[in-house]
């Protein structure tokens, strides 16, 4: 189970999050903070996997919370805007999600984590992947309009 | 320019250029025998400076069409000098009873002879012709730059602060998202659209596959909104990676959905994108209403005209067909 937590100083926005997190079978969800530090604490003691971050907070920007933590966890960078797209892949970041985010996109996001996290045989792969098919048709289908 | 106009342009400049040469002649008076030549080259010359202007550098004046200028001008000499022997040795011959060349003259050396006169009006047209080109192109340039400009202003007074806009509908689908999965769906959707029509590319060319995504969330946010009564078929085909000038071809599905039935199953409207060789065709056609519920000044269609001649210059056809039941436009790009 990937131990995740989410960060962002708007806390509906990491309410999102959090609801996904818990939707989610391979993600445990920690808790959710609007405060960078006490996120940078408990990464740095070790007890998070994954890490759910805006970019733009007052306290700490995400690419600075990057910088410090580095290594300790992973981290999924949300955005309202993406001017920092380059900048965050510079610095080994798992993705990078626009808001409003689609569970569907959400669901990418942290399988992508998942992998990097902890990457498998091909066979438990192809199990994995149809689980994620599965997920996805529930919300594949509210895409799609008459035929 | 209107035809009348162009007309009388050409009849002036005429006007003058011979005027210019018969002035000494009307000043001391001629016989008829020595105007009877300067009637006949002048009339030549100006038979020989429309074929120029009006076919041969049009036809040919252009990159890897040399050798077909070259056959050009050699035609129009061969004119030039058929012409002048027709005029001047046989019918002057015939009516007045005098010739122009001695006796004597060879065809060698008649020919030559006449070369060295057809080549002034050969170059004249060339330099006319040149001269207008130019005189368009730096019109089209500057009308592509003030279109350019109005472009930008138009952006950017619609420009909204983009964090701002996404933050505030992420809070709108955060309170959406308990309440209503058909509720947050519409929030995505909503701000899929409007990340897409806010973000500019330098080129203002965007990946294919980006731009039927756009417009499948438009019609999903329709179908929504006039569900379960809403019948639409969108089919796609050959597409890769190929790129296209952005929201250029919503306006026919716009249409479609303004002026078209939607709730007909037995006519559904049908919008068909097949990319071929890098040639793209996209077809919409639907059944046509007789109300019409969203009256809008029809700035679209005009609009697209424009776009298309800026963007695809002679690289796009746009075929409508209406037979009063069902309306069907066709727009073929050629990527």
């Amino acid at each position: 189970m990937i131990r995740c937590l989410a960060v962002d100083d708007e806390s509906y926005a990491s309410d999102i999050i959090a609801a996904f997190i818990n939707k989610t079978p391979f993600l445990e969800l920690l808790g959710t903070t609007t405060n960078a530090f006490e996120a940078l604490n408990l990464v740095q003691e070790g007890k998070v996997d994954l890490v759910f971050l805006d970019i733009q907070m007052p306290e700490l920007t995400g690419i600075q919370f990057l910088k410090i933590c580095g290594g300790k966890c992973k981290v999924i960078l949300t955005t309202a805007y993406p001017e920092y797209a380059l900048e965050g892949f510079d610095l080994d970041v798992v993705d990078y999600l626009l808001k409003p985010i689609s569970y569907e996109r959400f669901y990418k996001a942290a399988t992508k984590a998942q992998q990097v996290l902890a990457p498998v045989a091909p066979v438990q792969q192809e199990m994995i992947v149809q689980q994620a098919a599965q997920g996805e048709r529930l919300h594949f289908y509210q895409r799609r309009y008459q035929e | 320019m209107k035809t009348i106009k162009i007309i009388s342009i050409h009849i002036l400049c005429w006007v003058l250029v011979l005027g210019y040469f018969y002035g000494g002649a009307i000043i001391e008076g001629v016989t008829l025998r020595q105007s009877a030549f300067n009637i006949s080259m002048n009339f030549i010359q100006i038979v020989e400076f429309y074929i120029c202007y009006l076919w041969v550098y049009p036809s040919f004046l252009k990159k890897s069409k040399t050798p077909q200028l070259i056959g050009g001008i050699l035609f129009t000499i061969g004119i030039f000098i058929a012409l002048r022997y027709l005029i001047e040795e046989v019918l002057y011959l015939k009516w007045f009873g005098f010739h122009n060349y001695a006796d004597g003259t060879t065809a060698w050396h008649y020919i030559s002879d006449n070369i060295y006169w057809s080549l002034a009006f050969i170059v004249v047209p060339a330099a006319v012709y040149g001269i207008e080109q130019s005189f368009k192109s730096e019109q089209v340039n500057r009308k592509l730059k003030e279109e350019v400009v109005k472009a930008e202003l138009s952006f950017l007074k619609s420009q909204i602060n983009p964090h701002f806009l996404y933050n505030t509908l992420n809070y709108v689908y955060s309170l959406a998202i308990p309440v209503s999965d058909q509720l947050a769906n519409a929030v995505l959707r909503l701000s899929d659209l409007m990340r897409y029509t806010l973000n500019d590319s330098p080129d203002g060319k965007v990946s294919l596959d980006k731009e039927v995504e756009y417009l499948e969330s438009y019609v999903a946010l329709f179908k929504m909104r006039f569900e379960p009564k809403f019948y639409v078929e969108f089919t796609t085909e050959g597409i890769t990676d190929q790129k296209i000038a952005s929201l250029i071809l919503i306006p026919f599905v716009e249409n479609a959905f303004k002026h078209g039935v939607v709730n007909d199953e037995a006519q559904p409207v049908r919008i068909k994108l097949k990319v071929q060789n890098k040639r793209l065709s996209f077809e919409v056609s639907n059944k046509i209403s007789h109300a019409q519920k969203d009256h809008s000044s029809g700035v679209g269609m005009v609009n697209i005209h424009r776009r298309l001649d800026l963007i695809y210059p002679d690289k796009h056809e746009l075929l409508i067909s209406n037979n009063g039941n069902t309306y069907k436009s066709t727009l073929i790009l050629n990527l």
